[in-house]
């Protein structure tokens, strides 16, 4: 389980230190706070130990910046610096670890990066992960992963790493109770399951055998999500990442996606999700039972230092700033001027 | 103009009169009276060329939630209010300027704005038929404290 991250002088942050809650985290904030920086900075960390590469290597993997160049990822400033990322977490009841990347911003290839920290015992202690990037990428899976292989192209690697998620084979044995639980609400929503076949996903129900390219974007989302539950990738103790769940999806389908996300968490996958969304975050409130620890992560641009900072809260009333609810204030504002003309004033 | 209500205080500078108008205290002159059949807004201030309308529920305050449990018992309530406190004006012979209704309420923006867009359709605001020469309710809004405050300065309001 991920217990904090502390970046500093890296991509937008100038310092930042996010403790995380073992179950879910939901980050929201205007566009060009970092929500996904943090989201891909921790997955890339999580990745590593099954995938066994190198910090540095996953990082530079992950954010594509330009050339490869992994000194880019550092805050830019003028001359020469440094900046690091630290990730926390906890592999025993009492044992936290972390693990640390240092780059220079002259670094051009991530070899030259410094990755210290207790690595032998994070990357020797399991740990699955999942990262949903925003593009909905199952229906572009067949020949993809070999496209990605062969050639540069200009997608970061959290969009191979799905499908690759995705096309793993189903998990040995019978499926256990709590994700039986989980894939049946999937199931009566897209009324069907899903089957790949030369990596390429169909949705089977009643009507046929229907390929994904040709269905709604949001019943390919939940489709995943069926995949991912059914093969083993979420399970007890794993880690999901999602970018803006609610990207392609009519807001009626955002409570059966706050049902799973909270069922996921009961279950042990702690959660980490970035979102612009009002319905999104007002559902997993009013579905959040007293037991489920859902943290309310707010990023914003601090006026005086322009610099970005976070504050976070269990209570979703207390969020602040809230970036989403002032979306609302100004159509309020609207509405009143509209109205009032300029009485009270 | 000093005016309170559910541990709210209201300073409405530019009134010429204003009063508590679901007044129970029967030695007071703005004794509403009929509350076993007509419901009532809190307050009417007149303005040189208004007169608002308004209604106040602090959701902090325990009280206030029993009362509208439901979103659209809060909605249905707010309009009963409202067109009650109109009729009663109507007989007092009171209704010789433009009404505005303003509803304070201390929700987040999000429900505040559809509340807001609900209640301009069932009050209804503005000329509403062909057939009516006047509005019912010229305005008709809902906000809560940072909204209010923001664009109403000249009507401030504060928790007590």
């Amino acid at each position: 389980m991920i217990t904090k991250i502390i970046f500093n002088k890296f991509t937008a942050f100038d310092q930042l230190e996010v403790d995380c809650s073992p179950s879910v985290n939901i980050f929201i904030g205007k566009n060009g706070t970092g929500k996904t920086h943090i989201l891909k900075t921790i997955y890339a960390a999580c990745d590593i130990i099954k995938s066994k590469k190198n910090f540095a290597q996953k990082i530079t993997d992950v954010f594509l910046p330009s050339k490869g160049y992994t000194g880019r990822l550092v805050k830019r400033s003028n001359g020469s610096g440094y900046g690091t990322v630290e990730v926390f977490r906890k592999i025993k009841k009492n044992e936290e670890i972390k693990i640390r990347l240092s780059i220079s911003n002259h670094l051009k290839s991530y070899e030259k990066a410094t990755v210290s920290g207790s690595i032998k015992r994070w990357l020797e202690s399991p740990l699955e992960s999942v990262y949903i990037p925003v593009k909905e990428m199952l229906s572009n899976a067949p020949g993809f992963r070999s496209l990605y292989n062969s050639r540069q192209i200009a997608f970061d690697e959290t969009y191979a790493d799905i499908i690759d998620r995705a096309l793993l084979p189903s998990l040995k044995g019978p499926t256990d109770k709590d994700r039986r639980k989980i894939l049946k609400i999937l199931q009566d929503e897209i009324e069907g399951k899903i089957s790949i076949d030369s990596e390429e996903f169909f949705l089977r129900n009643k009507q046929g055998k229907m390929e994904f390219s040709l269905l709604a974007e949001g019943f390919r989302k939940l489709g995943l999500l069926w995949i991912l539950v059914h093969n083993g990738s979420l399970l007890n103790g794993s880690v999901l990442f999602w970018d803006e769940p609610e990207a392609n999806l009519n807001p009626q389908l955002l409570k059966t996606i706050a049902k799973i996300l909270l069922e996921l968490q009961r279950m042990g996958v702690q959660i980490f999700i970035a979102t612009h969304d009002y319905v999104l975050l007002k559902e997993l409130h009013l579905q959040a039972l007293k037991s489920d620890e859902i943290l309310f992560h707010s990023l914003f641009i601090n006026d005086q230092m322009e610099e970005i900072e976070i504050k976070n809260t269990h209570n979703y009333l207390e969020i602040h700033p809230n970036s989403i609810d002032d979306a609302y204030a100004d159509l309020i504002d609207g509405e009143i001027s509209k109205s009032m003309g300029d009485l009270g004033q | 103009m000093i005016l309170r209500e559910s541990g709210l205080e209201f300073d409405f500078s530019d009134a010429i009169n204003g009063f508590k108008f679901d007044e129970t205290d029967k030695y007071s002159e703005n004794y509403h009276g009929l509350s076993h059949c007509m419901k009532a807004v809190d307050f009417i201030i007149e303005l040189e060329n208004d007169y608002l309308l308004v209604e106040v529920k602090d959701f902090h305050d325990p009280g206030q939630y029993k009362e509208s449990k439901s979103f659209k018992n809060l909605r249905n309530n707010l309009k009963t209010k409202f067109r009650d406190t109109l009729l009663y004006r109507f007989a007092e012979d009171q209704l010789d300027k433009p009404v505005r209704y303003l509803c304070l309420m201390t929700l987040e923006d999000a429900l505040n704005s559809r509340l807001m867009k609900e209640l301009k359709i069932i009050v209804p605001e503005g000329i509403a038929s062909t057939r009516w020469k006047h509005p019912l309710a010229k305005s008709c809004i809902v906000a809560n404290i940072d909204r209010w405050n923001k664009n109403f300065p000249k009507w401030k309001v504060r928790r007590l």
